[in-house]
C-alpha cells in the first residue's frame, strides 16, 4: 500500500512541473533593436548579483530599477547569489537540458566568465546588438579583454576598477609603496598585515606574481606552466619569509573581505585592501572607515579589470535582459554610478564616443575625495592574467603558505 | 522511510557517477583520476580527523555542562521566565552564534575592550587568540553554548519523564548517597536515553558549515568547509574530487553510525 500511495506522490509531483523543453526558443540576435525593446515592454528581469555593499544595492534599488520601469515598464527583481553559485545552477540546468532557466541576468567577472565560458553557459553574442555598445571603449584592452580572453560579445562591460590597498593616514603616514619596503614595512609592524584568503587576495597575489615577473606584460597570453612554477616559487619565497610578522603569526588568513575591512575599521590591521579603487571613499561616507582613510595602488602595479553582465543560455526573458544591459552601459546610468556618493565605480565608456554635454558632465564630476585619481594610478594598472594562474595559486598559497 | 531515502540515494548515485567521470557537464568519460587524486592526498584524512575531534570534544563538553544543569536546575528549565534563557541560544541560526562569538572573543572584540579598560591587557594584541585560532577555541565555546541549552532542555524531559526524583529518593531511601544517587542512578539512565540523541547532534555538529567558516583556521579545516571549497570556488575540475569526498565522508560517518548502534546494542544486551 505503502509504495502506491509513494508511486502516485511521485506521479503528481511530476505532473506539476512545467514542462520547460517545450519552450519556444526565439531569436532575438536577429530582430531590430525596436522589437527587442517592445518585447522586453511589460516583462520581469530576474537579475543575480552580488548583494554585499549597501552602497551598491542602493544604486539598484533607487535609480536603476525605478529608471528600467519608468524608461522600459521592465519589472527588475534582484537575488543575491555570487558568480561561483550561480556558475553552479547553470551547470545542473545544463545537465537536465532545462532550456528556461529561473535567471536572466547575472553579475560576473572574469573568473565566472571563465568558468560560464566552459560550460557554454552564457547567451549570445548579444553584445552588438545593444545601441550603447556603440559608446564603450572597447578598444581598451581593460575592457575588451576580461582574464586574457576576449569577450566576443557574451558579456557586456558595466564597471572598470583596479586593485587599491587602503590605510590610515594618521597610523600609516608612509605607506610602503614596493615589496620591498612592504617586507621591512611589516617586519617593523608585526600582527598589523595579512592577506585575505578569496577574490581580493588573490587579485593581489595576480599582481605581485606579475611584479616578480617582471612587471607590464610578463604573464600576458595563455597560461604558462614554466613561467608560472619559476614566479610563483619566489612569491611564496617572498611571502614566507614575512610571514611570520603577519597577522595571528600567518597561521591563518581572513576568509572573506569583509573581515578584513572590520579588522582594519577597528584598528586591528593597518592595511585593508579593495577591487574597487573608489571603494575607500563609500566606505568613509559610511562612516566604516576613519576620514583619514585613503587608498593607493603599489608601484610595482595591481590589477585593473572590468565586470560585466552575462545573459544566461537559457534565459526566460532574453529582451529584457539585453533592453537592461543597454540601460546599464548607458551615459546616464554610467555617470549616477560614477559619483563617489553613489557606488564611485569606474566607467567603461570611450568619453570621445559621448556628445559634448555628456562628455563635459563626465569631466566634472565630483572628484573622490579618498581614493586616488583615477589618471594617477592607471600608469601602474595590470591586465588580469590567464584563469590558469588564478586556480593555481589559489591552490599553492594553500601548500605553500598556509600549511608550511 | 522510502520519501526521505529514495533521493539521498539518487543523490549518493549521481555522487559516484560523478567522482568516476560518467556524469557531470565537464566529464570526459569513465576515469579513476579523481579518486587517484583524492587517496593521493591527505587533506580529507587531515581534515576529518580534526572535525571528528573537535565535534569529541564538543560533545562531551556540553554533555557534562548539560548533565550539571539539568541535574541541579530541572525546575528552572521546566518553568519559570528563566525557562526562556535556554531557549534563546537554540533560536540563533549557526551563522549569526559565529558571528556573536567573533564580535566577543576577536582581539578587537567587547571582551578585549572590557579587559583593556580594566587594565588587564595593556593593547588589543596582548588580548589571547580565541577566534581563528590554533585550539579551535571559537568553534568549541559556539557549539558548546547551542549543544549544552540543547542537551539540557533534553536531560531535563528524561528526568521528568523517567521521575528520576522519584527514584533518586527510593535509592536515598536505601541508603545511597547524593553522590551515589547521580552516579549510579541518575547519569547513567539519562545517557542511557538520550544516547541517540547525543549521537545524531554529534553527526550534525560534525557536518556544521558556517561556525568553523567564520571562526575556524584555514589548515585544518572542518571537512564541510573542504568539501564546500571544492565545490564552489574557481577551478570546475575540483567538482569530481568534492564528490569523492562527499561519498568517503558519508560511508564513514555510516560506519561511526552502524558502530555506535551495535555497541549500544551489546551494551544492552550485556546489561
Amino acid at each position: 500500500m505503502k509504495i502506491f500511495v509513494f508511486l502516485a506522490l511521485i506521479i503528481v509531483v511530476l505532473s506539476a512541473c512545467k514542462n520547460d523543453n517545450n519552450a519556444v526558443s526565439v531569436d532575438y540576435l536577429s530582430k531590430p533593436w525596436d522589437s527587442i525593446v517592445t518585447s522586453a515592454s511589460g516583462t520581469t528581469v530576474n537579475l543575480t548579483m552580488w548583494q554585499g555593499d549597501p552602497y551598491i544595492n542602493r544604486y539598484m534599488n533607487e535609480y536603476v530599477i525605478p529608471q528600467l520601469k519608468l524608461k522600459y515598464n521592465i519589472n527588475l527583481k534582484i537575488a543575491a547569489g555570487q558568480g561561483n553559485e550561480v556558475v553552479k545552477l547553470i551547470m545542473n540546468d545544463i545537465e537536465v537540458n532545462k532550456k528556461v532557466g529561473n535567471i536572466d541576468l547575472m553579475w560576473i567577472n572574469g573568473e565566472t566568465f571563465f568558468q560560464m565560458r566552459q560550460v557554454n553557459g552564457l547567451y549570445g553574442p548579444f553584445v552588438n546588438k545593444l545601441p550603447n555598445a556603440a559608446l564603450v571603449d572597447f578598444e581598451n584592452r581593460f575592457i575588451g579583454i576580461d582574464f586574457q580572453q576576449k569577450t566576443d560579445g557574451m558579456e557586456s562591460p558595466w564597471g572598470n576598477v583596479q586593485l587599491a590597498i587602503l590605510y590610515d593616514t594618521l597610523k600609516v603616514p608612509n605607506p610602503p609603496k614596493d615589496l620591498t619596503s612592504l617586507a621591512e614595512f611589516v617586519k617593523t609592524h608585526p600582527g598589523k598585515f595579512t592577506i585575505p584568503y578569496e577574490f581580493t587576495g588573490l587579485t593581489l597575489l595576480k599582481s605581485w606574481l606579475i611584479t616578480i615577473a617582471g612587471g607590464g606584460d610578463a604573464l600576458a597570453g595563455e597560461f604558462d606552466e614554466k613561467k608560472y612554477m619559476q614566479y610563483s616559487t619566489e612569491l611564496w619565497n617572498y611571502i614566507n619569509s614575512i610571514k611570520p610578522y603577519f597577522w595571528k603569526q600567518g597561521e591563518t588568513f581572513p576568509n572573506s573581505l569583509a573581515q578584513l575591512h572590520q579588522m582594519f575599521a577597528n584598528g586591528e590591521l593597518l592595511f585593508s585592501m579593495s577591487n574597487n579603487d573608489g571603494e575607500v571613499d563609500n566606505k568613509v561616507l559610511q562612516g566604516l572607515f576613519p576620514a583619514s582613510s585613503r587608498a593607493y595602488v603599489f608601484t610595482g602595479g595591481t590589477i585593473q579589470n572590468s565586470h560585466y553582465m552575462g545573459i544566461t543560455f537559457n534565459a526566460p526573458n532574453v529582451p529584457g535582459a539585453m533592453v537592461v544591459c543597454n540601460f546599464l552601459m548607458s551615459p546616464e546610468a554610467q555617470y549616477e554610478k560614477m559619483k563617489p556618493e553613489i557606488w564611485g565605480d569606474g566607467t567603461i565608456l570611450n568619453l570621445a564616443k559621448l556628445t559634448p554635454e555628456w562628455q563635459l558632465k563626465f569631466n566634472t564630476i565630483p572628484t573622490r575625495k579618498f581614493a586616488p585619481k583615477r589618471s594617477d594610478i592607471q600608469q601602474y594598472a595590470l591586465m588580469e592574467i590567464a584563469p590558469e594562474y588564478m586556480i593555481r595559486l589559489f591552490d599553492d598559497f594553500r601548500t605553500q603558505v598556509i600549511e608550511k | 522511510m522510502l520519501v526521505t531515502l529514495l533521493p539521498l540515494l539518487a543523490g549518493l548515485v549521481y555522487a559516484i557517477l560523478n567522482s568516476f567521470g560518467l556524469t557531470g557537464i565537464l566529464s570526459n568519460g569513465f576515469t579513476l583520476g579523481h579518486w587517484q587524486t583524492f587517496f593521493g592526498s591527505n587533506e580529507f584524512g587531515i581534515s576529518f580527523l580534526y572535525s571528528l575531534g573537535i565535534t569529541g570534544i564538543i560533545i562531551i563538553i556540553s554533555v557534562v555542562v548539560a548533565l550539571a544543569i539539568s541535574i541541579n536546575y530541572t525546575k528552572n528549565i521546566d518553568k519559570g521566565k528563566s525557562a526562556y534563557l535556554f531557549y534563546i541560544p537554540l533560536a540563533l541560526p549557526y551563522i549569526v552564534a559565529g558571528f556573536v562569538t567573533y564580535q566577543l572573543f576577536n582581539p578587537t572584540g567587547l571582551f578585549s575592550r572590557i579587559a583593556y579598560f580594566f587594565h588587564i591587557s595593556s593593547s588589543p594584541e596582548t588580548f589571547p587568540d580565541l577566534t581563528n585560532d590554533a585550539l579551535s577555541f571559537g568553534i568549541i565555546i559556539t557549539h558548546v553554548v547551542i549543544a549544552s541549552t540543547f542537551f539540557s532542555i533534553l536531560f531535563a524531559g528524561i528526568f521528568k519523564n523517567e521521575k528520576l526524583i522519584e527514584l533518586a529518593d527510593i535509592a536515598k531511601g536505601l541508603g545511597a548517597k547524593n553522590s551515589q544517587v547521580t552516579k549510579k542512578v541518575i547519569i547513567p539512565i539519562i545517557l542511557k536515553k538520550a544516547f541517540p540523541s547525543i549521537v545524531l547532534y554529534g553527526i550534525f555538529t560534525l557536518g556544521s558549515y558556517e561556525i568553523p567558516l567564520l571562526l575556524g583556521r584555514q589548515t585544518p579545516q572542518f571537512i564541510s568547509v573542504v568539501i564546500a571549497n571544492k565545490f564552489q570556488r574557481f577551478n570546475l575540475q575540483d567538482v569530481p574530487l568534492a564528490y569523492c569526498m562527499a561519498i568517503a565522508y558519508t560511508v564513514l560517518i555510516v560506519i561511526i553510525l552502524f558502530y555506535l548502534t551495535k555497541k549500544k546494542k551489546l551494551y544492552h544486551e550485556n546489561n
